[in-house]
């Protein structure tokens, strides 16, 4: 999924800063899988520090942080999206 | 019988399901940092565009006006209790717009396109509520009649399609009513209908909607409202949405009739938002930008060339002034916009004359092109007629000695006003009106000043039971030929003899 990140998500990158991006994921995500998230963010926007949050809340995927922008891809957001369009 | 809706229930939820895309969602994400008066502060939320819709976590709407390097100055479209400080705002990406098409018809929504009908409204279309106006080329002069049904109008202050004629006057003078009775009239024509309520007690705007629906003047009206318990950014939303919905008509080739109730309210909900927005206030504290408020929406109102599919907006705003100053800032804003007023006077309203134009301070700017040739015919004369009368009244008000051309002036004038005076919600078709002014022309009223709305009703019943294809006839085509103007004099003629003559024997 974060192979390529769709092109709005350029967050603004403060010069001289290094950003941070918070990962929030389930519980349940292997460490194979957070690193590969972390990879293809890396990629995208270049040397950047990470934290992770641990929000069983969110059900399962993830949800990145980037200094206010945030990639939303978590199972609740999508379950949320399923309920709005069947109840249209 | 229950098993087959279980059937398709469960047949519609998986089609649902199997049609549902997976894709990440991206959004910008701020904070609250001030909320008050209807205003929110939102910091860390870079990139929005103006005028872009904001989803507050409770799920209230914002429409983002201040843009600055840190942060966004947002309106809150709904009520403001939920919105509290540290809440996340997310940007929508959208600047607002509003559903068009026809499933619109028959139905009242808000600035947003929520229905307020309480039943659920589906489109396929949207557009947003901010739009240019149509460039230059694309449009052409105007030049059919859109007909009022207002005998007092359509003689001799006559709009056409695509034309932008303000309705000005105090409260209480009849404005609303004359849009409301033009709506009406396009009943039998291929004119849809936007009633656009602004501020506007939602007592008077269910009064509104009860008087369309029992004319089925739903079947082809659209009403957009933004009450006065509304928030101010929906009622400044309010004019721009319901012409978005106009012009999702007129670029199909409709033709579209657009009244706006009010626009005085409407500059008043954006100097509300201006002054807490803390922009810098102008003369009587409206911003500077007033003028453009209103005339950006206007100016969306025209008539389209055949190459853009030949529809038009004609636009009726409404402006209301105190105690008769037509050149307070906002009234002299709106008529330098529009292309003539229809001004309406306390004095005439309450002395009986009822629609209240004042005709010498109205002017129609499109003028008699925008009239059929049967009207043209009649009605050259009215507005010296009436003039005339005015000046001279003053003597027979004093009771003074006149000489006959002066008596005949004077029986003339007050038998035009009388004429002039037209009830509510009762429209004259062309032919009746062509009928009436004709009979006036030829002094058929003679006789019979005392108790002439009588006799003109039944003029116009005896018109209808013996020349009803005469009537169509000039309905159809809007002209009177020769042939037909002697045929309806010999008419006339007829009728004195019976109605008036024979009356006084």
């Amino acid at each position: 999924m974060t192979a390529a990140l769709p092109r709005p998500f350029l967050p603004i990158i403060k010069k001289g800063e290094k950003m941070q991006v918070t990962i929030t994921t389930a519980e349940h995500m292997s460490d194979e899988t957070y690193s590969l998230i972390c990879e293809g963010f890396r990629k995208q926007l270049g040397d950047v520090t990470f934290e992770h949050v641990i929000d069983n809340a969110i059900l399962g995927g993830f949800i990145a942080d980037a200094d206010g922008m945030i990639y939303d891809a978590s199972m609740l957001s999508q379950l949320e999206k399923i309920k709005q369009e069947i109840t249209e | 019988m229950a098993d087959n809706t279980n059937e398709k229930i469960s047949a519609y939820l998986k089609r649902k399901i199997a049609s549902f895309q997976v894709q990440p969602i991206v959004y910008h994400r701020g904070t609250v940092a001030k909320v008050g008066d209807g205003v929110v502060r939102v910091t860390d939320l870079p990139d929005r565009l103006y005028g872009e819709l904001l989803e507050f976590d409770g799920g209230v709407f914002g429409m983002a006006l201040d843009l600055e390097e840190n942060g966004v100055g947002a309106v809150l479209l709904d009520h403001a209790d939920t919105v509290h400080v540290g809440e996340g705002v997310r940007g929508t990406g959208v600047v607002a717009k509003v559903p068009v098409g026809n499933t619109l018809i028959g139905r009242i929504i808000d600035p947003i396109g929520r229905p307020l009908d309480g039943l659920p409204l589906e489109t396929d279309d949207y557009l947003p509520v901010e739009q240019s106006a149509p460039a230059i080329m694309d449009r052409q002069p105007v030049h059919t009649p859109l007909e009022t049904g207002i005998l007092a109008i359509d003689s001799m202050i006559p709009i056409g399609r695509g034309q932008r004629e303000l309705i000005i006057g105090d409260r209480q003078t009849g404005k609303t009513s004359i849009a409301v009775d033009t709506i009406l009239n396009q009943k039998q024509s291929d004119v849809l209908c936007i009633y656009c309520a602004i501020g506007q007690k939602a007592s008077n705007v269910a009064q509104t909607v009860q008087t369309l629906r029992q004319n089925d003047a739903l079947d082809y009206s659209v009403v957009v409202a933004a009450t006065a318990a509304d928030s101010p950014a929906m009622q400044y939303l309010a004019p721009y949405a319901a012409t978005a919905v106009a012009e999702g008509f007129a670029r199909k080739g409709k033709h579209v009739l657009i009244v706006y109730d009010d626009l005085s309210k409407h500059a008043v909900a954006y100097r509300t938002m201006s002054l807490l927005l803390h922009r810098p206030p102008g003369r009587e504290a409206f911003p500077g930008d007033v003028f453009y408020l209103h005339s950006r929406l206007l100016e969306r109102s025209a008539c389209l060339d055949e190459a853009h599919g030949d529809g038009s907006i004609t636009a009726l705003p409404i402006i209301e002034t105190v105690g008769g100053n037509m050149s307070a800032y906002i009234p002299t804003n709106v008529i330098s916009i529009t292309d003539g007023q229809i001004y309406l006077e306390s004095d005439l309203f309450h002395s009986g004359v009822r629609p209240a134009v004042n005709t010498g301070l109205s002017v129609s700017r499109v003028g008699r092109s925008a009239q059929h040739s049967a009207m043209r015919r009649v009605s050259g004369t009215l507005r010296i007629d009436l003039s005339q009368y005015r000046e001279m009244a003053a003597f027979a008000s004093f009771g003074s000695d006149v000489d006959d051309a002066t008596r005949q002036m004077l029986n003339k004038g007050r038998t035009l006003v009388e004429l002039l005076k037209q009830p509510r919600s009762a429209p004259y078709t062309l032919f009746e009106q062509v009928a009436l002014l004709t009979a006036y022309q030829q002094q058929i009223f003679e006789g019979a000043e005392n108790g002439l709305r009588a006799v003109a009703t039944a003029l116009l019943a005896f018109l209808k039971e013996n020349e009803s294809d005469l009537a169509e006839r000039v309905n159809q085509t809007g002209e009177l030929t020769d042939s037909d103007y002697e045929r309806l004099s010999a008419v006339l003629r007829e009728f004195k003899e019976q109605h008036i003559n024979g009356k006084s024997e």
